[in-house]
């Protein structure tokens, strides 16, 4: 019996498709039989972000709707045998799936996969409620942001009242030169008010945006710092413990990424 | 079930005191508490007044509203409700006041007004509104907000919006290890709080008319406290 865990921030535009990308696909190079679903109806691009958009035939809510079977609707990724993606559908209403007809979707592929990723859709409406109704676990991603730790904040309260407790955080686009000049909001300003465990920090890094455009989830990438990020990240949900990388302005990162860009350290 | 031990009904001088056991729902024992008072002694409870112990149960604001309701419905003065962990406050007041060399009367700390104790935080978007006084055991974050017709007390810091005395009573005050609100009511004054970060425990009360918040000294609010 494997794990649906949802990765959801109330806030748009922090990361949530990019750390589903990466994640689902982490655990997919280390052996474990992973299936993504995006449930951003109407505005679906975790396909894209995974290079797979031309695949797509079936969607979830035929999946859902019993237009074709479950099986039809998942598409092979093209680098791991072991990795799946049930994509969104483009066309339709975003009504046409329901909380309860989610949790029975996440119920069957839950009893073939190791692990159930599910995209959550910014906001809190509907699709929230969809993409967390078959959860078992959640991780909320927010970047160092005033707006962005306060919309996380509302959502850990609706994931409480929802059932899903201690969900774990990722802070995501952190610039560790800035926090140290103290223009950026450090972890522990966000772990004060959030109170919740933190699963893992990514830096910002010009490779995801690569990445993104072409289709090649960072954490393949040996060079990127964010790649490294998720790689860690994906290892620590396995159960495996991981320190967090330095993220020292002087002497880890930011060094090291003037070196890749060829300035002197 | 046998539901006659659900709750015990006692009286003595200063009034009629209800005593809910730990068995049971709490719907059980607001049923309970109707049949009783309802009972051919209905007459003999009239104009009443009542002392109601919940015992460990922590009850939501509604289910204190439906109690309180029902009491009233049934020609009693409501005095006091209580909990558990209302009483170890009691308690620990007791014993402060025992230091300090005086002893009080169980007038002086037991509440007029009932507490909502909650133990948890409270986050953006979550918000309470409770007719009396609230205690919380967390913090409030931005973008909460607790109104309260008494007291607002949070163990932990106080970030979101409170406003005490919210019926209009300008002896409310607000108290808070970190108060750092985002705004803060107390009856019909308003006020934001200075930009700097506080360093220990205050108190937000009204003063001549505006608020004022201090650095936390029991000695010098225990009018303030005691009085409530």
């Amino acid at each position: 019996m494997g794990e649906v865990i949802v990765i959801t921030s109330g806030k748009g535009g922090v990361g949530k498709t990019t750390t589903t990308a990466n994640i689902s696909t982490g655990l997919a190079s280390m052996g474990k039989k992973v299936v993504m679903i995006d449930t951003d109806i109407g505005l679906r691009n975790l396909d894209v972000v995974m290079g797979l958009e031309n695949r797509i035939v079936y969607d979830l809510v035929d999946a859902i709707q019993g237009n074709c079977r479950l099986k039809q609707a998942l598409i092979k990724d093209k680098r791991f045998e072991n990795l799946s993606l049930l994509p969104a559908a483009q066309t339709k209403d975003k009504t046409a799936v329901q909380p309860e007809q989610m949790k029975e979707l996440c119920q069957k592929l839950k009893e073939e996969f190791d692990y159930v990723i599910v995209d959550c859709p910014a906001g809190i409406e509907l699709g929230f409620k969809n993409a967390t109704a078959g959860a078992d676990k959640a991780i909320v991603v927010t970047t160092p942001e005033v707006s962005a730790v306060r919309d996380a904040d509302r959502i850990i309260g609706l994931l409480e009242a929802a059932e899903l407790r201690n969900p774990t955080l990722i802070v995501n686009r952190l610039r560790p030169s800035m926090v140290k000049k103290g223009d950026m909001m450090d972890i522990n300003d966000m772990i004060d008010i959030l109170a919740i465990e933190l699963l893992g920090v990514v830096p910002e890094d010009e490779l995801i945006v690569v990445s993104t455009n072409k289709g090649e989830p960072a954490v393949l990438d040996m060079h990127s710092w964010a790649g490294q990020a998720y790689r860690n990240i994906s290892k620590r949900i396995t159960g495996e413990e991981v320190p967090l990388i330095s993220l020292d302005a002087d002497s880890g990162l930011v060094s090291k990424i003037k070196k890749f860009f060829g300035f002197q350290a | 079930m046998n539901t006659t031990n659900l709750i015990a009904v006692k009286g003595n001088k200063e009034g009629l005191q209800i005593i809910c056991g730990d068995k049971g729902s709490w719907k059980e024992i607001i049923t309970e508490i109707k049949t009783r008072l309802a009972g051919e002694n209905s007459h003999f409870f009239k104009g009443a007044s009542v002392q109601v112990d919940t015992g460990t149960r922590i009850l939501s604001a509604e289910q204190v509203g439906a109690l309180w309701q029902v009491l009233q419905d049934s020609g009693l003065t409501v005095k006091c409700i209580k909990t558990e962990t209302q009483d170890e406050l009691a308690q620990s007041f007791k014993s402060w006041s025992r230091e300090q060399g005086k002893e009080l009367s169980e007038t002086e700390y037991v509440c007029a007004k009932p507490v909502l104790i909650v133990k948890r935080s409270l986050r953006s978007g979550q918000n309470i509104t409770f007719d009396g006084n609230v205690l919380i055991f967390g913090d409030v974050n931005p973008g909460a907000e607790i109104i309260a017709s008494g007291f607002i007390m949070v163990l932990g810091y106080l970030r979101g919006i409170a406003h005490a005395g919210s019926s209009g009573d300008d002896k409310a005050w607000v108290m808070s290890f970190r108060l750092q609100p985002t705004q803060l009511r107390i009856a019909n004054c308003i006020t934001r709080p200075p930009e700097e970060e506080p360093q220990g425990p205050e108190l937000a009360r009204i003063h001549e008319g505006v608020i004022v918040c201090d650095s936390m000294d029991w000695r010098k609010y225990y009018d303030l406290i005691g009085g409530i």
